[in-house]
């Protein structure tokens, strides 16, 4: 009797952690890469006085960008400022990362409350270097070509005919990712609900037979 | 065999086809590795009703100028008629995710017979019970088992083959294992070339255990050769009538390549680490080769593009150090103690399996193809989770380690296993863009 009950408390915790760490970790937000390479850059930002790339929202709820920074090997260590500001010029987040906090070759993403209206809207993301005298480089990548097409990069006011290495995220509540999955699934939604049943039902079933097995080898 | 025996069968392959099931549905078509090349001969054979000859105008060949046709493709053959079964039965599913169902029965067959494996090799240990759901929830195992390829038949055979393996020493090679074996390994000759090597290992662990060789043996070995080369030869003698001699077509294929690839792609043009004057051993060094193998072998999905967790490699770095570890204790412990018994020749095979399959991957990567890729030592995956559940079980009972301890850890990764590759998955293919 004790080992059956210990077999269900055992069965339903396993369940749990599954559960729980998969509804801990759930994408809350849908990531557009508009431009992802490291084949070019766009020089030391401490030349630089002011970099404005302009980009279309996808989606509404507009919550984070990234940028992918270089530092070369470089131990950068000052601050960079990043703003982004919508068509009108009013700045929806402005935030200053320390370039300890950067990571080569990766995206580096700051995140605000969500725009409800985001999407078709234009808006820019600024990049400043606040210590221009520092001895230490750092860049940000960009595309050889105008990789995307939707905006422009300026640099100290010139348009170029290229773009920073930059995304976006928009944020999802869990019933809008829920249909986000289930939309585009191949195949329908009573399936997967069936393959998840069975799945957890014989996983709960295992635990409680091995536990049933192991007790009678005793 | 007991109720509660069966009933935990029953439940193992439940489990097992629900995982590699949840994985065929949330993988969008084609984020496999070259799924769409693969799933093409499948299509080819269910439209036309007829086997592809490599250079059909009719196939696709996609960015590499590649088609599987050339080589042999038993896996899409059944993939194909389980698609022509399902219109006949007028279901309504698109023949891709059918072709992947025959995919994920394999993975299923693979892990019923890894249990009746367990069965005998770890009599009286729990870890018979633990090690299939183990087995079944490695992401990379059921991912290789939820998409269109020859991979999941040829382990399903692989895992046949070592369950007739043992039943083969313990009755000396009796003419039923013989018979079962000739089927099984002829059907692997029909699959993946990388399989070949589970074969090779069949016929060295036969003369390494065969009690009397007498004439008895000599029969046995022609009959092994010949049903073996019954079931596949057909195939083969097929491509050396069409491709002028040749067993897999190499002239040809290379051709279609050259003129089909698109240019950075050619093969004259693709860079392999032998043009860069790496050898075997210098390509192991100097490119990621190892990491990459390594990584993918337990988890990296999709095209290769999907990773979890730094944390999660590191802690299958311990296990499977600690595996190479207790493997070189059980083979220093029999040597010292003169203990060349059937059990130590069947584990030195599986030991020549893994080598040889790691070696052939190397060879491969570094003269022809550089492909760090986990799934080419797939062919040795059955020996690998051995070694891995004698590992755990030898750390129970050289440490008087608290059996639970054990077993809360092997739980422990399984939640990893299941939880983190789907959030990985649904991640990367529905949110984003």
């Amino acid at each position: 009797m004790i080992n059956k009950k210990r077999g269900k408390i055992l069965s339903i915790l396993f369940l749990l952690c599954i559960i729980l760490i998969i509804l801990i970790n759930f994408p809350r937000g849908k990531e557009y890469t508009y431009v992802k390479t490291l084949s070019g850059n766009i020089g030391d930002l401490s030349d630089i006085s002011e970099i404005k790339q302009t980009f279309y929202a996808n989606e509404d709820n507009l919550y984070g960008v990234g940028i992918i920074f270089g530092k070369y090997m470089s131990k950068y260590t000052s601050d960079i400022e990043i703003k982004i500001s919508d068509k009108d010029n009013n700045v929806v987040t402005k935030e200053i990362i320390n370039g300890k906090n950067i990571k080569e070759g990766k995206f580096t993403k700051i995140y605000f409350d969500p725009i409800m209206v985001s999407k078709g809207e234009e808006y820019s993301i600024y990049i400043n270097s606040l210590d221009k005298d520092t001895e230490q480089k750092i860049t940000i990548y960009s595309s050889l070509y105008n990789d995307y097409t939707y905006g422009d990069l300026y640099i100290d006011g010139d348009v170029k005919d290229f773009d920073i290495s930059f995304m976006a995220e928009y944020k999802k509540s869990i019933n809008s990712s829920i249909y986000e999955i289930i939309s585009q699934m191949n195949l329908s939604p009573i399936y997967l609900i069936i393959i998840i049943v069975i799945l957890f039902t014989s996983l709960f079933n295992l635990i409680n037979i091995i536990n049933n097995l192991v007790s009678e080898e005793r | 065999m007991n109720v509660k025996e069966r009933k935990y069968i029953v439940n193992l392959m439940v489990f097992s086809f629900s995982i590699f099931m949840l994985y065929a549905v949330i993988i969008p078509f084609n984020n496999a590795p070259d799924e769409q090349l693969r799933f093409d001969i499948v299509d080819f054979i269910r439209k036309y009703k007829e086997l592809p000859i490599g250079g059909d105008p009719r196939l696709f060949y996609g960015d590499f100028g590649v088609t599987y046709a050339f080589k042999p493709y038993i896996a899409y053959v059944f993939s194909a008629l389980l698609c022509i079964l399902a219109e006949l039965l007028k279901i309504n599913i698109e023949p891709f995710m059918i072709s992947r169902f025959f995919s994920v029965l394999c993975g299923v067959g693979t892990v019923y017979f890894t249990y009746l494996i367990c069965k005998k090799i770890f009599k009286e240990s729990k870890i018979k019970y633990v090690l299939p759901i183990f087995f079944a929830s490695i992401p990379q195992f059921s991912f290789l088992n939820s998409y269109v390829n020859q991979d999941s038949l040829m382990i399903f055979l692989s895992s046949i083959t070592v369950f007739l393996w043992i039943e083969g020493i313990s009755n000396n090679w009796a003419w039923d294992i013989v018979i079962k074996i000739s089927i099984v390994n002829g059907i692997i000759m029909l699959t993946y070339m990388n399989g070949y090597s589970i074969i090779l290992c069949t016929v060295i662990l036969v003369i390494l255990t065969y009690k009397n060789k007498n004439s008895e043996f000599f029969k046995k070995t022609m009959f092994f050769t010949l049903i073996s080369l019954l079931i596949s030869g057909w195939f083969f003698v097929r491509n050396l009538i069409i491709y002028n001699g040749e067993l897999f077509g190499d002239t040809i294929s290379l051709e279609l390549q050259e003129k089909l690839a698109i240019d950075s792609l050619k093969p004259s043009l693709r860079d392999v680490p032998y043009k860069h004057g790496l050898n075997m051993i210098t390509m192991l060094i100097k490119t990621d080769w190892l990491k990459k193998t390594f990584m993918s072998f337990w988890a990296m999905l999709g095209n290769m593009d999907i990773r979890l967790n730094s944390v999660y490699y590191y802690l299958f770095m311990v296990i499977s150090m600690l595996t190479v570890l207790v493997i070189i204790a059980k083979v220093k412990s029999a040597i010292v103690n003169r203990k060349y018994n059937d059990a130590f020749k069947l584990r030195i095979v599986f030991i020549f399996e893994i080598l040889i399959v790691i070696i052939l991957s190397i060879i491969y990567s570094t003269y022809n193809d550089f492909q760090p890729q986990g799934r080419y030592i797939y062919p040795a995956i059955i020996p690998i989770i051995i070694f891995i559940g004698e590992t755990f079980e030898y750390i129970i009972n050289k440490f008087r380690l608290k059996e639970w301890i054990v077993y809360l850890f092997i739980g422990v990764i399984i939640i990893f296993n299941i939880a983190l590759p789907i959030l990985a998955m649904i991640k990367k293919y529905y949110f984003v863009v």
